[in-house]
């Protein structure tokens, strides 16, 4: 770029006699050349303040990704509090691959094991053919799942199997365990573990629900100088959470559980004012 | 033991001999006992990398693993001694620890412990 100075052009103006009354500006190399400066500065002042503008755009774009992705992390997540007050003992029926459930470990007719779940005390009745385990097959043992659930067209909870794992959010009683090579009539071979949780005493509990959270991919790199709030969106009775509570918060993730005693506690958790780089 | 991922990425690896689970985190590792961590509560224990990359117990930098241990079952058993009407005595007797019911959670390790030119494989 050279340097332009602005050039005011006059017309060459005569009187009738002929006479120059004002001198024309001349149509000179050095003029034409001045001209020629000043667009050239003017292109390339105009290119100038486009890439800074796109910088600032650029800039711009990256802050408001980290905004979205790393200063507003934000997640839900299921706080689940269910737990056997008493009873449902799972056992083996004799000469059959069938399951029952009694509040003793001893079949009785009438008898009701008592649970919590879904935010109430539920009664199992004492029930025989619960559940079949099927037969062993493929090359490795399979693990099978008992638990508690509503059934919706008897409107009373009962026991259910599930194959692999325990499905999310259901209290679990047993794991059956089917040697691959099981083909007995009866469930001799198969393995029943207890997985019960416990809680037999109204006063105070043995086991704290709380929920494990994992920030997604970004580190908080000034752990645990960072606040999470929480929010709660759905539970079994809102009057029973009681009080969320954040605690030990690390680089890559934290827990939260309640204080009350409802169950199904679902919770917006958003993270406040992390340290990124 | 159950096992649960929380989030993906290399994780730590683990042994369990008997109740004594291995954790291992590249060159370091760390011994949980499950019988002694376990009490009458349910026990968490978390196994973190501290500010200098040492794995510990206890909540540090970095979660790298929680091990969940349910509380201790009892039950009834007639001792020995009766009382003043000659009625047998109970005690509590702590049954054993059932492995199937102890939980280990896994945290995807910090990307400085992730050989990257060993295949994911950790330094």
């Amino acid at each position: 770029m050279g340097d332009y100075t602005k050039v005011t052009w006059y017309d060459e103006v005569k009187d009738q006699d002929g006479n120059i009354i004002q001198e024309g500006t001349p149509l000179s190399a050095q003029n034409m050349n001045n001209l020629e400066s000043g667009a050239d500065t003017g292109a390339n002042t105009v290119g100038l303040i486009a890439i800074e503008a796109l910088q600032h755009i650029n800039a711009i774009e990256k802050d408001l990704d980290k905004w979205k992705k790393q200063r507003l992390q934000q997640g839900t997540a299921y706080i689940y509090n269910k737990c056997v007050m008493e009873g449902c003992v799972v056992s083996k029926m004799t000469n059959s691959r069938y399951l029952q459930v009694s509040r003793t470990g001893t079949f009785t007719a009438g008898d009701v094991s008592k649970c919590h779940v879904d935010g109430r005390q539920v009664g199992v009745i004492d029930e025989q053919l619960v559940a079949m385990v099927p037969l062993g097959s493929g090359a490795t043992n399979k693990d099978y799942y008992v638990y508690v659930d509503w059934d919706v067209a008897a409107s009373r909870y009962r026991l259910y199997l599930a194959p692999d794992a325990l499905p999310t959010g259901k209290l679990g009683l047993y794991k059956a365990t089917v040697p691959w090579s099981d083909q007995g009539m009866d469930l001799t071979a198969v393995t029943l573990a207890d997985i019960r949780r416990i809680e037999s005493n109204n006063a105070f509990r043995t086991t704290e629900p709380f929920v494990l959270i994992s920030n997604p991919g970004y580190t908080l790199f000034d752990a645990p100088e960072y606040d999470v709030q929480l929010s709660i969106e759905e539970a079994s009775d809102f009057s029973r959470v009681g009080d969320l509570v954040v605690y030990e918060k690390a680089a890559n993730g934290f827990k939260v559980k309640f204080t009350g005693n409802a169950d199904n506690v679902k919770v917006r958790w958003t993270i406040i004012n992390p340290d990124i780089s | 033991m159950r096992i649960q991922e929380i989030n993906e990425g290399t994780k730590a690896g683990y042994s369990l001999t008997g109740a004594l689970l291995t954790i291992t985190v590249g060159t370091q590792s760390l011994e949980v006992d499950l019988v002694t961590a376990q009490q009458d509560t349910e026990q968490v224990v978390d196994v973190s990398l501290d500010g200098e990359r040492k794995i510990r117990i206890g909540v540090e930098k970095w979660y790298v693993a929680n091990v969940i241990i349910p509380p201790q079952k009892t039950h009834l058993v007639e001792s020995d001694e009766v009382d003043e009407n000659e009625n047998p005595q109970f005690m509590q007797e702590i049954l054993p620890l059932n492995v199937d019911e102890v939980s280990l959670v896994l945290w995807a390790l910090p990307a400085f412990t992730v050989d990257n030119d060993n295949e994911g494989g950790l330094i």
